[in-house]
């Protein structure tokens, strides 16, 4: 095989193991015999002494641990993400503005005036970025 | 993490891909100080004087009288109403109004700037920090989701999957009028009625 295919296919597999992963749902795929810590009655002081006091290389090590999946750099962010799952964290349900249906409401006022003195923010509030992975949202949420 | 990768993404890149400006006002240190997060569980902190937040409110507006927001103008209802679904999220107990809702509210409304970024990134901290004794909804996933899909390469089947028809999106907001006596709780009607009728008209 020459050296041209040979990247070619290890493209293809990587791509590929990129599609299991984010294939994978709620699942955390852990090495045979690895546990995950339980953290469901981790109060708010022990979560910031695990995650949020502690030094960048700390949460991000040189190398990431291979007996978890790709989605996570180390065990204790998977242990966070089963967590959340186990304890039933949800997506937020945010809504997205209608400026014509708020300005009626509003009386005839323009509120999205106000918005509009805030570059972006109409933007950002309206339809145009309304859609979301919500694995990608625990994931970040586990990991960050 | 995302994709199997770790990101470094600073204010500037965050703001960058979310097209706002990067401002030097911080609410929530307006709000809550220094105090690290979870800043929510904490009661209190510095809500606006009266004098400021008195213009958000049918007039007269006395001092004694109670800041919910029942009590706002149409236009400042309405506004604080779609943040809480959009901006500042809160669920629940409607008759809320805290000193962090009340100062957004305020620079809104009188178009003062604030730091966009550093607001939603407090809002994350705030979940993030919380224990998990506390089933906090995860805010923000649309844009979380978004600045995902534009730090992957395009060509990534990952960011692909942001950008298929499929992928669920939150609906569109539909506000109610603040005398539409299917919105709010006791408390909300209660304050109306203290209300003479010549400012409820």
């Amino acid at each position: 095989m020459s050296i041209a295919a040979a990247a070619a296919a290890h493209r293809a597999e990587a791509l590929e193991a990129e599609r299991a992963v984010f294939r994978m749902d709620t699942v955390v795929r852990l090495e045979p015999g690895v546990l995950l810590q339980n953290l469901t009655k981790a109060n708010a002081a022990k979560v910031k002494r695990l995650r949020w006091s502690v030094a960048e290389e700390d949460w991000f090590p040189l190398t990431r641990d291979s007996r978890v999946d790709r989605r996570f750099w180390m065990l204790l962010q998977a242990s966070f993400y089963e967590t959340y799952q186990r304890r039933g964290h949800r997506i937020f349900p945010h809504r997205v503005l209608d400026w014509v249906s708020l300005r009626t409401v509003a009386g005839g006022a323009d509120v999205r005036e106000h918005f509009a003195h805030f570059r972006g923010l109409p933007r950002l509030l309206e339809m145009e970025q309304n859609r979301y992975i919500e694995d990608w949202v625990r994931v970040f949420y586990a990991t960050t | 993490m995302f994709g199997g990768q770790v990101f470094g993404l600073s204010r500037a890149t965050i703001a960058g891909i979310l097209g706002v400006d990067l401002v030097d006002v911080s609410l929530h240190e307006r709000v809550y100080g220094d105090a690290d997060p979870p800043c929510r569980a904490m009661i209190g902190g510095i809500a606006p004087s009266h004098e400021v937040i008195s213009q958000c409110f049918h007039q007269p507006f006395p001092a004694s009288y109670a800041r919910v927001p029942s009590l706002l103008t149409p236009e400042a209802y309405v506004v604080h109403m779609a943040l809480q679904r959009t901006l500042l999220l809160r669920s629940g107990y409607p008759e809320g109004f805290t000193g962090l809702q009340q100062l957004l509210l305020l620079h809104i409304l009188t178009d003062e700037p604030f730091d966009i970024v550093d607001f939603i990134l407090a809002e994350i901290e705030d979940v993030i920090t919380d224990g998990m004794g506390v089933v906090r909804q995860f805010p923000c996933a649309h844009w979380i989701s978004f600045i995902c899909s534009m730090i992957m390469p395009a060509e990534s089947p990952i960011s692909g999957v942001y950008r298929q028809d499929e992928a669920p999106r939150f609906p569109v907001y539909r506000s109610t009028a603040p005398q539409d006596r299917r919105r709010g709780r006791h408390a909300d009607r209660a304050a109306m009625a203290r209300l003479s009728a010549e400012v409820q008209a």
